[in-house]
């Protein structure tokens, strides 16, 4: 067994990407009306709702067998 | 004696127990149809040869009397199951000539059943679609057409290569998946069966990831019977995904013919909106009235949250896609093309392997999960679902199952650029089938003996409890 630390890839390999986040939106409202109509979800009281967990489907046990392992 | 080829799966699987015919015979008879039938694009690989070195095992064991559940039957299967040694595409440039090395957990069960492998089924890029247009290797047509009009038209999708397959004779089953009805639309615009089950009812290791927490497997039949000894074989639980259900799996084709006598079924005020066309109407009424007939008791229900689950649904699909498809990057495997550098190769690959339509989903994914429009569009979306969710738990307190149309529309042509160029108009036609995934329940399409003005097949939807399968089989046998 190795305990040789697995090297970190150098900064210069991975630059950041050029694109921010302002390009991002710009590039998502040309997509065909799309995100005007993703937008529709805003109009929903959510107010106190919890956001969806795929382990509250019932009678998924997934995430209970996990934690008991 | 009936065409082979004009078998159900169960005609098949008992004709070959009883020796009426050989699997070698079986498997050549849908070799032939599929090359009459190449035309429609129906498939983007044909496996003839391993087809007949697995029928000619099946044989073998059959005449020893060892023959499994499903010993000779052939079956299609939808591109995005990896099938060890088979090239598995998605559909997609990126993903052209990747062999697996690996067998999907589903497609591994049906070969340990006995079942022979016809070839991998055209669908709509990584699942993304709802015509099968968006596919790399270009569209399939459904083999049915309107009436007084030749034009061509989508199958559905994104499993429209299974379901035209099966419509068309080249395979007596097939397995798709569904992640926002992609079993159950192409099913309806096909005139065939799509069985969409509970959420971790069948493995999803080893199907490619468009939406996790979405996708589920299916299979697409001509009968629901067909489909319920498909689903047989396919659910089960898996330690390889541990979203699997470790459940009971019991023989479904036993409820097709059970007493449905006393069953409540629900029909949501929601989904007969303004401008729903007068055909599907009429079909709808029709499979009311069958269940009325068969003893069922109709009651008018409400999921009045369903009018967002359209652009819910989309956002997290987009988010989960945008993230699974991550893994394209031209390093490890798929399309790899040159850059000066690393980030260079990586825009190029993914540049060049990417559809259209797949590039808007990550594009607007990344958007719905980036800082500062996470809350407003990720974040939101998943209240909207939990929401839905708690509409149909509430709506399933009193009923045992709802019935509804599949799809709005029936089969539209090729070409059709109302559909084509408008994204949201396609994203539309999903508008009965995607409650269903959000909330993880189980649902089948099954052809409505009511025809669209077009002479179309329309499909039906039952849409059950979490693991009511063997309910909707039951009903599904009564509506159409």
């Amino acid at each position: 067994v190795t305990t040789k630390p697995v090297p970190t890839p150098k900064p210069e390999l991975l630059p950041s990407h050029p694109m921010e986040q302002a390009d991002l939106r710009d590039i998502a409202q040309e997509i065909g009306g799309v995100l005007d109509f993703l937008a529709v979800v805003q109009a929903v009281d959510t107010d106190g709702v919890k956001p969806f967990d795929i382990a509250d489907v019932k009678p998924y046990d997934g995430a209970k067998k996990a934690e008991q392992e | 004696m009936a065409a082979l080829t004009d078998l159900s799966v169960r005609e098949l699987r008992d004709g070959l127990k009883a020796r009426e015919f050989s699997a070698v015979e079986v498997a050549q008879a849908f070799i032939d149809r599929m090359d009459a039938t190449r035309g429609l694009n129906a498939y983007i690989t044909e496996t003839p040869e391993r087809a007949l070195a697995d029928a000619a095992r099946s044989d073998a064991l059959l005449a020893k009397g060892e023959g499994r559940a499903l010993e000779g039957v052939p079956l299609a299967v939808k591109d995005n199951y990896c099938t060890a040694g088979v090239r598995t595409t998605a559909a997609s440039r990126i993903l052209e000539n990747f062999i697996p090395p690996y067998e999907s957990t589903v497609s591994q069960k049906m070969w340990d059943a006995g079942a022979v492998l016809l070839g991998k089924t055209n669908m709509d890029e990584f699942a993304m679609g709802s015509s099968t247009a968006s596919s790399f290797f270009g569209p399939t047509f459904n083999p049915l057409k309107a009436k007084g009009d030749d034009r061509n038209r989508a199958p559905g999708g994104s499993s429209g290569g299974s379901a035209a397959a099966v419509a068309a004779r080249s395979a007596p089953a097939a397995l798709g998946s569904d992640t926002g009805g992609s079993v159950r639309q192409p099913a309806s615009f096909c005139g065939v069966v799509g069985l969409k089950p509970t959420y971790g009812r069948c493995s999803r290791y080893g199907i490619i990831a468009y939406a996790s927490s979405l996708d589920q497997a299916g299979p697409i039949a001509r009968t629901v019977e067909d489909a319920a000894i498909l689903l047989t074989a396919m659910a089960g639980g898996d330690g390889r995904d541990s979203t699997s259900l470790d459940a009971p799996v019991p023989g479904f084709a036993a409820a097709v013919g059970r007493s449905v006598k006393g069953l409540r079924i629900g029909v949501p005020k929601e989904y007969r909106m303004e401008g729903l066309r007068a055909d599907v109407l009429r079909a709808w009424d029709d499979g009311i009235a069958r269940l009325k007939d068969a003893g069922c008791e109709i009651v008018e229900v409400s999921l009045p949250l369903s009018k967002y689950a359209l652009p819910a649904y989309y956002i997290i699909a987009m988010a989960e896609a945008s993230s699974n498809l991550a893994r394209y990057d031209g390093v490890r495997f798929g399309l790899r093309v040159e850059g000066k550098s690393l980030a260079e190769m990586y825009e190029n690959t993914r540049s060049a392997g990417f559809g259209a339509e797949v590039k808007r989903r990550i594009l607007l994914g990344t958007y719905t999960l980036s800082a500062g429009y996470y809350d407003a569009y990720y974040k939101k979306a998943q209240q909207v679902r939990a929401l839905i969710k708690q509409d149909f738990d509430r709506v399933f307190e009193s009923v045992d199952a709802i019935l509804h149309p599949t799809s709005p529309i029936p089969a539209f042509a090729l070409g059709d650029e109302s559909f084509e160029n408008d994204p949201v108009a396609m994203y539309l036609i999903d508008i009965f089938t995607i409650t269903v995934n959000l909330a993880g329940l189980p649902a089948i399409s099954v052809p409505s003996a009511v025809l669209s003005d077009e002479g179309l097949p329309l499909g039906l939807q039952l849409v059950g409890k979490p693991m009511g399968e063997e309910t909707l089989v039951g009903l599904g046998g009564m509506v159409g």
